[in-house]
Formats: C-alpha cells, structure tokens, sequence
C-alpha cells in the first residue's frame, strides 16, 4: 500500500515516456506486493524464525542459547514420546482417510442421484464440518462416558455388555473415536468435493457408456471412478497434510474444555505431533526451542508424506 | 484489556513476554502452574523496593507457596487454601449415626480407619454410597499431606514425594471404596447432588465454586471435617508483579489493599469466602469469623472459617513450589484413570510407570 502510495505523486509528475519505462514493468510488482509483504511477514518471517529457535534453548523470557542441532539429536534419538506420537498420528490417519473417502465417495455418488432432497441432504451432512470443534469434543466426551455415556448406557441395556466398556481410557478405543470424530466431521465436506468433482464429468460420457451396455455399479467403476481421479489426489494431499497435523479432536475428547486436562489419553496413545508440540511449549515444559525442532521435524514428515501421497495416488502422466 | 482463559494463562502470557507485547502489571499463579511461572523469574521480589513486603505478616504455612527457588517471596496469597473433606451430612447420619464434625473426626482419625469406615459404608448401603468419586480426590489429599520437597535442582525425588501415598491409594482402590470418576468430568460433578459419594475434598474456595455450585438445592446436607492425619492444599492462586512494570507502586496498592488489607480481606471473606493470608485480619476481625460466613448456612449452620482456621491450619505445612509439579500433576492426570480401569495393575507397578512417564516429560530432570 505505502509504496503505492509514495508512487502516485511521482507519476504525476514524471514524463510520459518515463512513464511507458516504468509503468508497465512495475505494475505486477506493485499488485504481488501486498501479498509479498504479507506473506514475508506472517508466513516466511515465522518460518524462518522457527528454524532459529530450533537451534536453540529457550523458555521464551531468559537469554537465547545456541546449541546446535541438540534439539533435533535429542528429538529423534531419546525422546520416546515424540516418536510415539508420530506413530499414533499415522495409526490414526490409517483409521479414517481410507474409510472417510470410501464413505465420502459413496455418499456422494448417492446424493447426487437423488431426486429429491438433495439439498437437505447436503446439508445434514456438512453440519458437522461446520461446527465448534469444542462442541464436538463435548459431544463426544459425553457420548462415550465410562459412567454415564450414552454408548455405554445402550450397550448395557440391551445386554450387549456386563459392565460399561472404558472407551476413552483404551489405547485403541481412545484411537478409534478420535478417528470417528475426524470421520464424521469431515465427511460432508468430502461428499461436497466429491459431488463438485461429479457435476463436472459431462453427461454425455454417461450417454456413451449407457449406449455401450453399461449400468449401475459398472459405470460408477469405469467411468465415476477414473474421473474423479483429480479430485480423489487432491483429498488424500489434503488429509495427510491435515492428518498429520491432528490436534483438535484429541485435545478436547481429552478434557481441552475442562480444568483438569489430560495430556496424551491413557498411556499416551492419543498423543499426536502437534499435541506434543503443544505440552512442550505450553502444558508440562515451557521449551520453545525445543517445540520448534518439533515443529520442523513435523514440517519434513508432512513435505516427505505429501510427495508419497501424491505418487501413489496421481495418475501416471501426472507424475513427473 | 484481554479476557483470558485460566487454562491459557500462562501460555498468553509467555508469548505476550516473548513477543514484547504489553504484559499485565499484576501477574497471576494458579496452583496448576504456580511453580512453572515462579522458575520463569517474570515475577518481582516483593520483600525488595517498592514494596517491603514482611512475610511474617502472613500465615507461616503460606510462605513457601509464595516464594520462587532462591527463597524470595515474589507473590501473596489471593486466598489461603488449607483444605479438609467436605462431606454429606445426610449420608453420614444415614450410614454413621451421625453428622458432627467432631465425631467425623473420631471415626476417620486416620487413613486407615477411613478404608474401615469406607468398607462398612460400601456394605450398609449395598455399594451405592462409596467414599470418594475417584483416585483423582483421593490422592490430591494424600500426595498433598506429604509437604516434604522433593525437587533439588534438577533431581526429582518422585519416590519420595509419591511412593506412601500411591501405597495408601492402591490400598483405597483395592478395598472398592473409591468411585470410577474422573476429576472434573460431567459424571463427577454431577455426583454431588446425586449422593452417591460421601467425601470431597475442599479447600475454602469449595464452598462457593465447588459444592454450592454443582448441588445448588443441597443447601444444609454439607459439612467440613478434616481429612485423616491432617490438613493439605487445594488450589490456590498466587498474585505477583511484573519485575519490568511501569506501574510497580500503583500494582502493589492494588495487590496490598485486595490481599492483605484488613480492610480488602474483609470484603473477599463476606463476598467470596476467601480467606486471607495476613495474620493481622484475623486478630481485627475476630467478629468476622465468628459471625456465620456467607456459606456457613449451606453448610448446615457451621463456621466454616473457624473451622478451617482451629482444625486444619495449624497442623499445615508448606510445600516449595517447583517448575516440574506440574509435570508430576500432568503424569498423574494420564496415568490415574488407567489404575482404575485396570485393577491389576499394582502400587510398586505404578511408581515405576510415574517415574517413567515423568522422566519422559522432564527430559532436564533426574528421576527417581
């Protein structure tokens, strides 16, 4: 803005041929600029900065130390619990990117039959995407209660089970609701991408298939199928890059709404990278050097995940 | 100003310090992470200029909790927060045959006789009325009757510090006289209007934030007895300056006259129950505390001042505040609903996994 600004008056001013010299090269400049800027300074800055403060010991009020790659030495080789949430994220996006896009894939194929209802139906189902995340920590919480969860209260009453089953504090139950949590948050936005990617394939190629014999399950496979292709890469990007960094639903399934928060779930099965980014910097330990190796650690995994993601999924022409 | 979170707190504040945005003048410490923002040394040492705080004006118990590691005091108490057992009178009456804090006192004299009492409640009421909602309450009693420092430097005595009490709470565990409830959780709240549990620990904030506030039609079936062996802490917030304010003299009249003013002191006991830490309140307004205190009705009519000030303070210790209690709370938060699910799990099996998982989360510290 301020360079725009201080140009104006100097244009005025300036000859026309002058003008013809400057302004055209310039103007691109001038309109990337405020974008630049922003990005420099909100973006590159940070990014930049936290590199530094990897390579050094802080609590974010006494002197900067620098030590190194001490962090990052310490981080990989003798730290346990960064190792385990790396693992625990990754048995986690195991859990619910296949079954959300399978679902979400359905779902959409579905909808986009139908004849009427359809924007209802759309609707129902993004609501979940598009509510608090601390409310579905609530929702959740509270439907999976040792005690007092409704699951439990059903599974009893119909004599499915003895006693109420400990959900929230069994390492793979723990998993399994945070996936379910991601699941159901995030499969309306998936039938919507979808469904975006099923208004574009033309109709005409369905006209063809129907002329050649084709129907029903055959056409999804054939023709549904390798069209979204596109749109099936850019989901699975999208949810490694997001899976990997799953906070969120942990965080308040685990009491993030409540005084007495639980770091990890039981025995730390629910500990994911960026949680335990967070309880170093914030909950048990105040080592903002040390996060920050976290953070690039994280950011690696996330380029070296995306890149993987990415070759298995783009179809063969596109990967170069 | 900025509405924070107290569970943001000091995260707010650590990134308002690192990024040199405005900081506030007067500092707060909950209990929760009162060691951690003392270990930062943002906060100014009170008995210094301007201030010349002189710490025996206050209780002799309290000091540690105010002081940082070198032993200066660099905040007062917002509130002292010796605590006892509050407890149901209708059950106690029900089960026990009475409701008199001073007979309470007789029947649980000591753990043990709480795990007998406990068992024979468990068997009258045919397992519907238990001692305690969780492991949780159980053991903020038992950890924090043991004032003995356990942090030197950078070595953690967690043996020390946890080894007694986990023994006393596997024995509570064993003898099915503790509920299945986590702290804090829906379930746990709601327990208390529903009488399934006949003790709670509280400190002298409970009354108002913690029973009235989740049994509100419970008025006069409470009572306050001290908990077995003696007194420990609840909560607790501690209040400092900034050591780089502007303000330091405008932040200490305000701390001064809210905190330790007999003046100030009085209008936190009428309003909140707060009870302050200046020894001098409690020599001028020996009326206050002998009047009934704005929840003593709830509680079935008794001076609950008096009886935190006569039966529970004086046998209170200190405990030093260290940047790793938080660390230790933080462990035993993740690992206390898993003793109660998996009762085969033992009190020796259970030390080992705390030092274990402490070690992980202190990685500068010496566990043992």
């Amino acid at each position: 803005m301020n360079a725009e600004q201080s140009l104006a008056p100097a244009a005025a001013t300036s000859a026309a041929s002058r003008k013809r010299r400057w302004g055209p090269h310039l103007w691109p400049y001038l309109f990337a600029l405020p974008f630049v800027l922003a990005y420099a300074a909100f973006q590159l800055y940070p990014v930049v900065y936290s590199f530094v403060l990897s390579l050094h010991d802080w609590n974010g009020i006494s002197e900067k130390t620098y030590i190194g790659f001490k962090n990052y030495v310490q981080l990989w080789t003798n730290d346990p619990l960064f190792i385990k949430s790396l693992w625990n994220t990754l048995i986690m996006m195991l859990m619910f990117i296949p079954l959300t896009l399978i679902l979400g894939l359905v779902l959409a194929y579905w909808t986009f039959q139908l004849t009427r209802g359809k924007r209802l139906f759309q609707t129902i189902n993004v609501l979940p995407y598009i509510t608090t995340p601390v409310a579905i920590g609530f929702i959740f919480s509270y439907l999976f209660d040792w005690q007092t969860g409704l699951v439990n209260l059903l599974l009893t009453k119909f004599g499915w089970l003895q006693e109420g089953f400990y959900w929230l504090q069994d390492p793979w139950g723990s998993r399994a609701i945070i996936a379910l949590m991601v699941i159901w948050r995030n499969l309306g936005y998936f039938m919507i991408i979808f469904m975006a990617g099923m208004t574009v394939i033309p109709q005409d190629v369905y006209e063809a298939a129907k002329m050649d014999g084709s129907t029903g399950l055959h056409t999804f496979r054939k023709i549904t199928m390798p069209l979204l292709r596109n749109i099936t890469v850019f989901l699975v990007v999208t949810s490694v890059i997001g899976g990997l960094q799953l906070f969120d639903e942990p965080k308040l399934l685990y009491g993030g709404w409540s005084g007495s928060a639980q770091v990890g779930g039981p025995d730390n099965t629910a500990l994911t990278v960026i949680w335990k980014f967070v309880d170093e910097s914030f909950i048990s330990n105040t080592r903002f050097g040390y996060a920050s190796s976290i953070a690039y650690s994280l950011f690696v995994i996330i380029v070296f995940f995306s890149i993987l993601s990415y070759r298995l999924t783009a179809p063969k022409e596109d990967k170069r | 100003m900025t509405v924070v979170n107290p569970n943001d707190y000091l995260q707010k504040l650590q990134s308002g310090i690192a990024s040199g945005s405005d900081v506030p003048d007067v500092i707060l410490g909950e209990s929760a992470y009162r060691g951690k923002l003392f270990d930062l040394g943002v906060l100014d040492n009170l008995e210094g200029a301007p201030y010349n705080f002189d710490k025996s004006s206050v209780l002799d118990f309290t000091v540690p909790y105010i002081s940082n590691g070198k032993g200066e005091v660099i905040a007062v108490d917002q509130a002292i927060t010796p605590a006892g057992f509050a407890y149901r009178r209708d059950l106690a009456k029900q089960y026990w045959g009475t409701d008199d804090p001073a007979e309470l006192e007789k029947l649980i004299s000591s753990w043990d006789d709480f795990i007998a009492k406990g068992k024979e409640l468990k068997d009258k009421s045919g397992g519907k009325v238990l001692m305690m909602p969780g492991l949780g309450d159980a053991f903020i009693a038992l950890k924090g009757q043991n004032f003995a420092p356990y942090v030197n430097g950078t070595e953690v005595d967690l043996t020390a510090k946890v080894k007694e009490p986990l023994n006393k709470l596997f024995e509570m565990r064993d003898a099915g006289i503790l509920g299945k409830n986590e702290l804090w959780t829906p379930a746990w709240s709601a327990s208390m209007a529903k009488g399934e549990f006949m003790f709670y620990p509280m400190a002298p904030w409970g009354p108002k934030w913690h029973i009235s506030a989740n049994d509100p039609d419970g008025k006069g079936r409470w009572g306050l007895v001290k908990a077995p062996e003696g007194g420990f802490t609840r909560g607790g917030t501690a209040v400092g300056i900034y050591k780089d304010s502007k303000n330091k003299e405008a932040a200490w009249a305000f701390v001064q006259y809210a905190y330790l003013s007999d003046e100030g002191s009085a209008y936190n006991f009428k309003t909140f129950g707060n009870m302050t830490g200046s020894k001098s309140f409690y020599e001028t307004h020996k009326d206050l505390i002998e009047a009934p205190g704005p929840y003593d009705e709830f509680f079935g009519g008794q001076n609950l001042a008096k009886y935190f000030m006569e039966k529970i303070v004086p046998d209170m210790k200190g405990e030093p505040q260290s940047k790793y209690d938080s660390v230790v709370d933080g462990v035993f938060n993740a690992l206390y609903p898993l003793w109660t699910k998996d009762t085969s799990v033992t009190a020796d099996a259970a030390l080992q996994k705390f030092i274990a998982e402490t070690k992980n989360k202190a990685s500068d510290a010496t566990v043992k």
